[in-house]
C-alpha cells in the first residue's frame, strides 16, 4: 500500500523532530544516561576527527614546502615517474581513502563501545 | 541522455508521494547509490575539462585542484556528514533553524543556497545552450529552455529519488566516457614507444600542422626572437618543429613543466599553492547541493560510509583528467599555441588517431570556440 500524496510544505520543520530516528547516538540520549557521558562521546569523536585531519594536513600539506626547499626530491624519478606527479596524481587518492576508512572504522567502534556501555547499565 | 533523464523522472513521479519522498527520498538511499549520485553531481564538465586543460598548461602544480576536490570530502566526512544527517532536517536552512533556533538564520542560509545554486546553474544552462547550438544548430535559447524545462520538471515531479537515479547514472556514464578512450590512448602511447612528455628542448608539433591566425599575433620562437604575424594568415609547421609561444599567452612550453613551482605565469608561488589547498580542502563542506544529499542517508553511520565511497569514486575519476592533460602535451601540443587547452579532453582522442599528415589549428583568441580541426583520420 503506497502512502497518500500530500502537499509539500517546506516551512513547518521547526520543532517537529521526525519520529523513528534510530541513530545510535539518539538511542543513547533517550536512555537518560548522564549528559557528561554523551559529551564524552562527542569529544571522543571530535578528537578522532581532528587527529585524522592532522594526518592529512601533515601528509599532504607538507609536500609543497618539501618540493620548494628540496628541489632534488621534486626531481627524483621512482618507477620512471617524476615524484611530485606520482604523489599528487596517483598516491594522494588512496592515501585519502585509507585515512577516511580508518576514521569510519574508529568512529563506528567508538559508537559501538558507547552503546555497549549504555546497555550494560 | 535527455530521454533517459525524462524516463527516470517519470519513474520517480510514481514513487514520490510524501514530503519526505520529495526532499530526501524518505532517507532510504543506500550508500552505494548515494555515493555515485554525489560523484555524478560533483564531477561537472567544468571540473574535468578544466583540470585536464590546466594540467596541459601549467603541469604538476595544478594537480592540487583535484587532490583538494577529493580531500574536501574527507573534511566533510570528519566534521559534517554524521551530525548533519542526525539533525533530522530536510534542507540546509532547516538544519540552521533546528540547530540554532533562529528564523533569521534560516532566511540567510536560504539566501546563500539560492546564490550558490544560481552560480552553478548559469554556466550549466549556458553550456546546454552552446551544446545544442553547436551539435544540432538550434538557436541558443532553445537549448537553455529545453534543458531548464526537463531538469525542473524532473526535480519538481520526481523528487530526490529520481534525482538520485539520474545523478548516479551520470557518474558511471562520465567515468566510462573518459576511461575507455584513455585506455586506448595509453596503448597508443605505448605503441609509439612512449614519446617524452616534456622534451628537454621544449615541446614540438606532433603532426604537420597548419595554424590559422584570425588576429594579428606576436610569436616568440624557441631561440627567443619574435615574429609578428598579420591577421588572416596561415602558417604550416612540419612535424617535429618547435612550438612557438604566443606573446601574452600563459602556457608553459618548456621542460620545467614537469617540476613543481616552475610555472612562471600567474601567481603560482608557494603561498598561492597553500591558499589553493586551504580553499579546496575546506570548500566542499560549503556546497549546498552536495550537503543536501547527506539527508537522504538512512542514518549517521551510513552518511559516513557514503562519504568514504565518494572519496573512492572521486579519487578514481580524478586519475583521468591528469592523464588527459599529460598525453595532451604529446598528441595535441598545438593547444599550447592556441591556448584553448580546455578542449584537450574532447580533442585528444581524435588527434591521437591521426597518422602523420596535415592537420590544422586555428588561433583566434576572442572567438567563442577557437577551432583546431583534425579531419578525423588521415588528415
Amino acid at each position: 500500500m503506497q502512502p497518500k500524496r500530500v502537499r509539500v510544505v517546506l516551512a513547518d520543520v521547526a520543532g517537529t523532530r521526525p519520529p523513528g530516528e534510530h541513530t545510535r547516538a539518539e538511542l543513547a540520549e533517550q536512555t537518560g544516561i548522564g549528559e557528561a557521558l554523551v559529551r564524552g562521546l562527542v569529544r571522543a569523536q571530535l578528537s578522532l576527527a581532528l587527529r585524522c585531519a592532522a594526518v592529512v594536513a601533515v601528509g599532504l600539506g607538507a609536500l609543497p614546502l618539501l618540493f620548494a626547499v628540496a628541489p632534488a626530491v621534486a626531481g627524483a624519478r621512482p618507477f620512471g615517474m617524476v615524484l611530485p606527479w606520482l604523489l599528487l596524481g596517483v598516491a594522494a587518492y588512496p592515501f585519502l581513502f585509507v585515512v577516511g576508512w580508518a576514521y569510519v572504522h574508529l568512529a563506528e567502534r567508538t559508537e559501538r563501545d558507547f552503546t555497549d556501555l549504555v546497555e550494560r547499565h | 541522455m535527455t530521454v533517459v533523464t525524462v524516463v527516470i523522472g517519470a519513474y520517480g513521479l510514481r514513487l514520490a508521494r510524501t514530503t519526505s519522498d520529495l526532499l530526501v527520498a524518505s532517507r532510504m538511499v543506500s550508500p552505494t547509490w548515494n555515493a555515485a549520485a554525489i560523484g555524478g553531481e560533483y564531477l561537472s564538465a567544468a571540473s574535468f575539462l578544466g583540470v585536464a586543460g590546466l594540467v596541459l598548461k601549467h603541469g604538476v602544480d595544478v594537480l592540487w585542484y583535484p587532490v583538494g576536490f577529493a580531500a574536501g570530502y574527507l573534511a566533510l566526512m570528519l566534521f559534517v556528514a554524521a551530525p548533519l544527517r542526525r539533525s533530522g532536517a530536510f534542507t540546509l536552512p532547516d538544519f540552521c533553524q533546528l540547530r540554532l533556533r533562529s528564523v533569521g538564520l534560516r532566511k540567510l542560509a536560504t539566501g546563500f543556497v539560492i546564490v550558490i545554486g544560481w552560480l552553478y546553474l548559469v554556466p550549466q544552462l549556458r553550456g546546454a545552450g552552446l551544446t545544442l547550438q553547436t551539435v544540432a544548430g538550434r538557436p541558443y535559447l532553445v537549448g537553455v529552455l529545453l534543458v531548464g524545462l526537463v531538469v525542473t520538471a524532473n526535480v519538481a515531479l520526481g523528487g530526490m529519488r529520481a534525482v538520485t537515479f539520474v545523478q548516479a547514472f551520470q557518474y558511471w556514464l562520465k567515468l566510462t566516457a573518459l576511461l575507455v578512450p584513455m585506455l586506448f590512448l595509453l596503448l597508443h602511447w605505448q605503441a609509439d614507444g612512449r614519446p617524452a612528455l616534456a622534451p628537454p628542448t621544449g615541446s614540438t608539433f606532433a603532426h604537420r600542422t597548419t595554424v590559422t591566425f584570425d588576429q594579428p599575433t606576436r610569436l616568440i620562437l624557441a631561440d627567443g626572437s619574435t615574429v609578428d604575424v598579420p591577421a588572416h594568415t596561415t602558417r604550416t609547421y612540419p612535424a617535429g618543429a618547435p612550438i612557438p609561444r604566443v606573446a601574452g599567452g600563459d602556457v608553459d612550453t618548456g621542460p620545467d613543466w614537469l617540476l613543481p613551482g616552475a610555472t612562471t605565469h600567474g601567481d603560482r608561488g608557494l603561498l598561492a599553492t597553500y591558499s589553493l589547498i586551504l580553499a579546496t580542502f575546506l570548500g566542499t563542506m560549503g556546497l549546498p547541493h552536495v550537503l543536501v544529499r547527506f539527508y537522504t542517508n538512512p542514518d549517521g553511520a551510513a552518511a559516513r560510509r557514503t562519504t568514504l565511497m565518494v572519496l573512492g569514486l572521486v579519487g578514481l575519476f580524478y586519475l583521468l583528467p591528469a592523464l588527459y592533460g599529460v598525453l595532451g602535451r604529446v598528441y595535441t601540443p598545438q593547444l599550447m599555441m592556441t591556448g584553448n587547452t580546455d578542449a584537450v579532453v574532447l580533442q585528444l582522442p581524435a588527434w591521437a588517431a591521426v597518422r602523420p599528415g596535415n592537420c590544422s589549428a586555428r588561433w583566434s583568441p576572442r572567438a567563442p570556440s577557437p577551432r583546431s580541426c583534425p579531419a578525423r583520420r588521415g588528415c
